[in-house]
């Protein structure tokens, strides 16, 4: 992904219909389109790597897939997407609400989704410094959405339960960024 | 059209119109490297009769239909083919409906509609057009499904979706399953 595409995520457009069919809560939430949709790459990607977008799943079904060497490859236990995270320097923590010094992911997961009886995983999203949400929503587009909650449940192609949120110290850019959304929020 | 009716971005060439269907097999056998089909018939056809079949040629292909022609495939089809490919669309279409949000692809390969694409294929070998057309059409990760059920792997080593998508549908082109 080039620098132009990162930044026309900056960029919100209406949320298209086969959005709001496959995530009916998503139009309540007010969530906004943030890029165009892709196969280049996934939540995880987005989530995790922004900067380099190769980031996919433990198993490399295509060879443009990419999964850190240190982590089990072809293992798809919920846990083995949270230490993805953790070795990112995230910490499991509770409540989704925005914490100044903090980014913050959610780790959605549906009950029996690849083995029965575990959680898998299925979603992740990340905390922008708004404090909105962005995800990429599996081959389609990037959105901005304000809960967590308009991607959860069982309906369509919904993500099932935020089962995990984990979160580590923001950078001195995000934290100027946060300053002026602050600034912002007060006009 | 007088002779040829499109079927769903094909052309179908009903087998009663015979006198076009000569010049059908003409036109065939002149562009034979852009065109599939037409069997029977093939073997009245010699190459020392060029100028009369050009003449048919050019009694029965109107310029302009002659160009659509050429960029279409024609496929004489069957109701076999039609039923494979309404068991195809079918599968396609709930495969893509049931795992469209996925964002993991262990989860898109492992939905039962698309193994049983994979079954499909590995009796009928014309599943590997079908999903050529498809991913022509709307690209979508039929990768493992293609290398599956033709034991190749054009797109080994590729850096993006787009560029697999590309070389897939270049071997479609290069082994004449797409046009």
């Amino acid at each position: 992904m080039g620098s132009g595409q990162k930044k026309d995520r900056l960029k919100c457009f209406p949320l298209p219909s086969h959005l709001i069919r496959k995530f009916p809560k998503l139009l309540a939430d007010g969530a906004k389109k943030t890029s165009e949709a892709t196969r280049q790459y996934n939540c995880i990607a987005w989530s995790a790597a922004r900067d380099e977008l190769q980031w996919w799943e433990p198993e490399k079904f295509e060879s443009w897939y990419y999964w850190p060497p240190n982590l089990p490859p072809k293992d798809y236990s919920f846990e083995n997407f949270v230490r993805l995270f953790q070795d990112k320097g995230y910490k499991e923590c509770t409540g989704s609400q925005f914490e100044f010094l903090y980014k913050k992911v959610a780790i959605y997961a549906i009950y029996g989704f690849y083995e029965k009886d575990k959680w898998g995983f299925s979603h992740v999203c990340d905390q922008l410094n708004s404090g909105a949400w962005t995800s990429k929503l599996g081959p389609d587009e990037d959105i901005k959405h304000n809960s967590l909650e308009a991607l959860a449940g069982d309906v369509e192609n919904e993500y099932g339960e935020i089962r995990v949120i984990l979160k580590r110290h923001c950078g001195p850019f995000s934290i100027l960024a946060r300053v002026f959304y602050k600034i912002k929020s007060w006009f | 059209m007088i002779f040829a009716e499109a079927i769903d971005s094909r052309i179908f060439v009903p087998r009663s119109h015979a006198p076009e269907r000569r010049a059908w097999n003409i036109f065939h056998k002149f562009f034979g490297g852009c065109l599939e089909s037409v069997e029977e018939n093939e073997k009245l056809f010699h190459l020392d009769e060029v100028e009369e079949l050009i003449c048919d040629l050019e009694r029965y292909f109107e310029k302009e239909i002659g160009r659509f022609v050429i960029e279409k495939i024609v496929v004489e089809e069957t109701s076999e083919d039609v039923e494979l490919k309404t068991i195809f669309n079918g599968l396609a279409k709930k495969w893509k409906e049931e795992t469209g949000g996925a964002s993991l692809t262990m989860r898109r390969y492992a939905d039962s509609s698309y193994q049983s694409i994979l079954v499909l294929g590995g009796k009928e070998p014309k599943v590997v057009d079908l999903i050529l057309h498809e991913l022509q059409r709307s690209p979508d990760m039929w990768f493992e499904a293609l290398r599956r059920l033709t034991n190749e792997d054009p797109a080994k080593g590729v850096k993006s979706f787009e560029d697999a998508t590309k070389a897939w549908l270049k071997w479609g082109r290069d082994k004449k399953r797409i046009a």
